[in-house]
This record gives structure tokens, sequence and C-alpha cells, in this order.
């Protein structure tokens, strides 16, 4: 098979051995690679009702098709396991080198299972798996622990590791690579602590073959030139930091905790104000060509640049009521270095604070409270005490949606997460689609498996006549396949016609013949699965919603009234179970599972 | 009676223009997106062939109009008022 090697890696850290499975390729033209390979292999590999910590969850390193074809924005990797954050599937992207190191070792995708007894760290190349004592790197922070692996083997590995966070098991740990990328939501750094996993490094040069290597040189080049026009200026220039000063002219910032009350001016975090007043240099993941990475140098942190994207900036600032820049910029570096997902550690600590000021932690909590001289000190103070799990961070550590049910007193009510996953920077009660989206998506309040928000941000003109739910499915169906070939996001303005394109390219790289609604349906097939993966570990109508706030709480602005009603989400809940053809208990049909070849 | 705007500029035509916000007093009575883009053309010549394509009189399709930061506009459609505050955003919404 051409594009693909056939082949999945399976390496159980409990007995310290592995071995090589074959990958069917009826599997692959049904889920292509990336997420939807990972979703597949997490439905048949994760037992019904695993606890994401227990050995038997399985932590998926999936490559794609498109890996190693040297098309501009495809080094990406999707980890998947079952996430301690939702219960359901968990799935984050991550890019560059790595991806390269995956499947250079001959695997379309590696699953880890089981958990060692002592701290390791695994070694992945052509002699085979070392199981090495990683004793020596705990405590040690991402970048720490990647240059001294980069250090004790060499050039050529690509790392996978967890900091801190991630060997404490806080839910929301991610998983670093490349000097500071993250796969950053739903915990799969937890997991990967939970089998005492410190860091995986992988090398190997396996060759793969294309069908069509003439047309893929010529696609190659006019893609590169086509990511360095109009449709990714944005990225190329600000980075996605220009959401910022642009989602608070349009009142779609979230703001202390969702509150959206606040005096301060948010200005100086902006992008602009951040491009014209700090040093930053741009970045690119291995094979790219747009390079909308900013990396900015911290304010009196020596020489420390931290990566920065528009939803740590709103996580930490924003979100915690926070506008001191070196704060936020420190945080969001402190949050890379210790393997922490910025959005569940923001919204957390957004969660905390609305308690403190409210009066609402129970007493015996009171104790564990660092000492703090204002807001900045406290979220500092408050992340650090999460990654190392110790006095009140050991109960933050859980995420917002645990702590809040556990002890009630209507904290559950503000806890700002769908389905325990807390809330990206998109404000639901005027962002009406991306709403739903986020009430509905698989892996809990998420920005990235939808991009619904871009209905929400164009003319009723380019809208159409579309209904909600159907705006949701359209968007969830093509962020799978771009998930699952993999293209960046960044790049998906650049295509004319994105399935016929990617059609094509797919077919040139691996010789098969797969026409634009056979792309299409292999989107839909993606997300029924992730879907009957939760109806199969337990999902409930009811958790596809939204927080108490976003009904009780609607935003004022003078004329202006934005709002979102309980029954009103309903309605659309209903149009996207229509749209997908599901019951109306958002349960799928056998009929419909059967006519996506679904097999359960 | 003349017709005042506000054109707040984000992304790269704020850094561009070097500057948040701009006034325009036409004289005509009714304005469209083509006189914006012309004011703003000749204000500031950068923006060409970045923002805007000042030949065609366009913004190019990395942005969009929105007005008074409610609705998001069609170029042709637009009808400008007096006291409207016009903002140029970058059009891809992610991130």
């Amino acid at each position: 098979m051409f594009g693909y090697h056939n082949k999945i890696l399976i390496i159980d850290v409990s007995t310290k051995s592995w071995r090589w499975e074959d990958l069917q390729e009826e599997v692959v033209k049904d889920f292509i690679g990336g997420s939807g390979l990972g979703a597949y292999l997490l439905y048949h590999y994760c037992p019904p009702g695993a606890d994401p910590f227990s050995p038997a969850n399985p932590l998926i390193f999936c490559a794609s098709p498109l890996v190693g074809s040297r098309l501009t924005t495809t080094s990406k990797f999707a980890v998947v396991s079952k996430s301690p954050q939702t219960g359901f599937i968990g799935d984050s992207l991550s890019s560059s080198s790595l991806a390269l190191s995956i499947k250079g070792i001959g695997a379309d995708a590696v699953i880890i299972l089981g958990s060692s007894s002592q701290w390791l760290s695994l070694k992945v190349d052509e002699s085979g798996i070392q199981f090495n004592d990683a004793s020596h790197l705990l405590g040690n922070t991402t970048s720490m622990t990647e240059g001294h692996l980069i250090e004790t083997f060499g050039p050529g590995y690509g790392i996978a590791c967890i900091g801190p966070a991630g060997e404490n098991m806080v839910r929301f740990a991610s998983i670093s690579n490349d000097g500071g990328r993250q796969a950053g939501r739903t915990g799969n750094g937890a997991v990967m602590g939970s089998k005492k996993i410190k860091a995986i490094s992988f090398k190997g040069y396996k060759k793969l073959n294309y069908f069509n290597e003439s047309n893929l040189s010529k696609t190659r080049k006019q893609l590169a030139i086509k990511s360095l026009g109009e449709a990714t200026e944005k990225y190329r220039t600000l980075g996605t930091m220009a959401n910022l000063s642009v989602f608070e002219r349009l009142k779609v910032l979230p703001i202390g905790n969702f509150r959206n009350q606040s005096n301060k001016d948010f200005h100086s975090i902006s992008g602009e104000a951040i491009h014209n007043e700090e040093k930053v240099s741009t970045s690119h993941c291995a094979n790219c060509t747009i390079g909308c990475e900013k990396l900015v140098t911290i304010p009196n942190g020596g020489s420390a640049k931290v990566r920065l994207e528009y939803q740590s900036l709103f996580a930490l600032g924003p979100l915690v009521g926070i506008s001191d820049r070196e704060t936020i910029l420190k945080s969001s570096k402190f949050c890379d270095e210790m393997g922490m997902d910025t959005i569940s550690a923001g919204s957390t600590c957004a969660w905390f604070m609305e308690c403190m000021q409210k009066g609402l932690l129970p007493k015996q909590w009171l104790g564990l409270l660092p000492t703090y001289e204002n807001d900045e000190d406290l979220l500092r103070k408050l992340l650090n005490a999460i990654a190392k799990r110790s006095g009140i961070g050991d109960i933050l550590a859980e995420g917002s949606a645990r702590v809040s049910k556990e002890i009630g007193l209507g904290t559950e009510d503000f806890a700002m997460h769908v389905k325990g996953l807390e809330m990206p920077g998109y404000e639901p009660r005027s962002l009406h689609t991306m709403a739903l989206a986020l009430a509905v998506s698989t892996r809990g309040a998420c920005h990235n498996r939808s991009s619904a928000y871009e209905y929400d941000f164009a003319s009723s003109s380019d809208s159409g006549k579309l209904s909600r739910g159907q705006m949701v499915v359209d968007g969830e169906d093509y962020s799978a396949v771009m998930d699952s070939l993999i293209w960046c996001k960044f790049v998906r303005k650049v295509f004319d016609d994105f399935y016929v394109e990617s059609s094509e390219i797919l077919n040139d790289v691996t010789g098969w013949d797969m026409d634009p609604n056979q792309l299409a349906r292999c989107g839909e097939r993606i997300n029924n699965l992730k879907k009957q993966f939760n109806i199969r570990e337990g999902w409930v109508m009811d958790q596809d919603n939204l927080p108490k706030r976003i009904f009780s709480e609607p935003l004022s602005d003078g004329e202006n009234r934005q709002s979102l009603s309980e029954s009103d989400l309903g309605t659309m809940i209903k149009s996207y179970y229509d749209a997908r053809e599901w019951t109306s208990d958002g349960l799928i049909p056998e009929s419909k599972l059967k006519s996506l070849g679904i097999e359960c | 009676m003349a017709i005042n705007l506000t054109v707040e500029l984000y992304g790269n035509s704020r850094i561009i223009a070097g500057q948040k916000l701009v006034q325009l007093e036409f004289t005509e009575s009714k304005v469209g997106a083509v006189d914006v883009i012309r004011a703003l053309a000749l204000l500031f010549p950068a923006l060409g062939g970045k923002v805007l394509d000042s030949g065609d009189k366009r913004l190019l399709s990395s942005y969009v109009f929105n007005l008074n930061g409610v609705g998001f506009q069609d170029p042709e459609k637009l009808k400008l008022c007096d006291g409207d505050a016009l903002l140029i955003l970058p059009s891809q919404a992610g991130g």
C-alpha cells in the first residue's frame, strides 16, 4: 500500500515487550489516519468501561498518510486515549518533526498499553525498543527532559514527553514535543503519567513510496505558493494572537470566568500590542510554509521565549481577569514547561477565584490556600500548586468539573466546562453556532473539531439557509477529515474545493480511487464512531449541554443583550441530531451505523 | 449633510497604518465600501496589496468588514450612515 506502512507498533510497558500488527487497508480507507484512525484503534483496543488511568487504557500516537509527503503543514500527529477529564474519547493533535519520527520507525500508529511499576523513558528506533529507567528525569520540565534526551541519544530523535503535571497525573496534563509544542487538550499527558512513561523518543528513516510522485511534486509547489497568499495572512503576521483585540471588540471574548464584567483594558495584551512592543520571532513546524508560531521573548525573563497562542492569552488573561502582560506570558510558559493545558488550567483557576470571591470554599480548604498579594500572584501560585499537586493544587488538579461537583453549593453552575473539558475562548451567548458545537462535541468543550465559529463570523448570505445543526455537522465532518489526513487547520482556506483537492492528493499518495463524496463520508464515519465510543462509555443526552451560567446570565451591553436560553440550545441540539440522522435521544440507529460500515 | 465614519483597524492593518482608529468625513450623501477603501488607500498607501486592493477597490480576502461591532457585512451591500463605526478585521477566525 502506498503512503502507509500497514503496521501498528504495540508496546506493553507492563511486560516491557512489543509486537507489530498489520493495519488493514479497509481500515485506513474508512478512517484515514490521525484522529480518525486513532478513534478506530481506541474503540477496538480500549475495553469498555476502562478507567482512564488503568493499564488497559491505550495511549495511541497516530501518524497519517500525508506525514512524510512534504506537503505543507502535514507534519502532524494525533494522540488519542480515553480522557481522564471526560471519560470519553480524548484526542489532541500536535505538530512537527515528531510526526516524521513516528512514521519513520515504520509505524502508522503506536499503541501503548499497560502500566510500568517504575518510571520509564522509551527509546524506539531501528534497533528495537529500550525501556530505560527515567527516575533521574523526574521533576524535570518538558524542555529540560527533551534537552537531556537529545544530549543523551544524539540528534535525530523526535521526543514526546510529560512535565511534572503529567507525572502527578494532573487531569489536564499535556504531552510536549519539538521544543514546547503541546498535544494539549483532554489530558493525554495524565494518561502517559499513569503508565509511568516520562518520555518516548522515536528515530527512524523508513521511506514510503507514493503512487504518483510526479503529481505530488507539482501539488507541493502549488500549495506552498498558495499558502503564502491572502488566505493565511493573519496567521503569518500575528498568529492566533490576532483574535484577542477582535474578540474583545465583538464582545465574544470571555472575561472573568464568563461573567464578562471587568473594568480592565485588555489592549496591552492584544496581538497588535505584543507585536509592536515585545520582541517577537516567527517559527515553523517541519514542512510548513505558513509559519504561524509567534515566539515572544518574556519581559524580565532573561532570554526565555514563549510560544504564544490566543487560547493561552485568553485563558491566563481575561478569563482570570488579568491584563498584566508579563504575568500572562510567564504563566503560559510555566504551563508549557509543567506540561499542562492552558485552557483547562486557566479555567479551573478562574472558577476557583470566583469561589474565593463569593466565599464558597469549604472550611477545610482554607488552610490549603497560598498567601498572595494580588490576583496575578494568586494565579502564579495556583498554577504552581496544581502542577505539583501541592496544597490546594492537589484538589484543583482534578479540574473544575470534578471539584465543583464535589463541593456543590451552586459552584457547578459556573464551572465552565462541557463533559468535563473546560471551555475555550469563544462566547456562546453571542456565537450560537459555536454554542451548539461546544455542547455536542464528542471531546467536550472544543473549538477545534468543528470550526463552527466560522458561521458566526460570516455575513448571513455566506451561511445560506443551512440549519445550525447542519452547519455543525458539516463543520465537524470537514474537521474530522482535516484531522485525519492531517492538514493544519490554518491551511484550510488555501483550497478552492477542499474535498476535491484533498481526495486527489490522497489518491496521488495511495493509488486509491476515492471521490470527494467518499472522503466526506469518512468524516461522517469518524464522527459517528467517536460518538458511538462515548455512548459505549456511558454518554447520556444531558451531557450535550452548556454550563448553567450561559443560560442564566445574559450578556448586557447597553442596548445589546446577548443571550442563549436552554430551550434555544435544545432546539439546536435537536436540529443537530436530525442532521446526523440520530434518534431524538442522540443515539445512533443500527441502520445508520450499518450504512457507514461501522461494526460495533 | 456630511457623513462621519470611524474606521477601526485590526491585525496587520493596524500595524501597517500605525493607528487603531481613522476618522473619515464624506460629503457625499451615499457612502459605501468602495469610498472607504479609496480614502484609506490615499491615507495609507502601504495598505495596498497587504490589506486592500487599491485598483479593484476591495478588501483582500484576508479581511472583512463589520459594521458597529455587530454584523458582518457583504461589501456590496454596505450602506454607511453618519456616526457608524466600520471595523476592518482579519477574516480568518480560528485559533
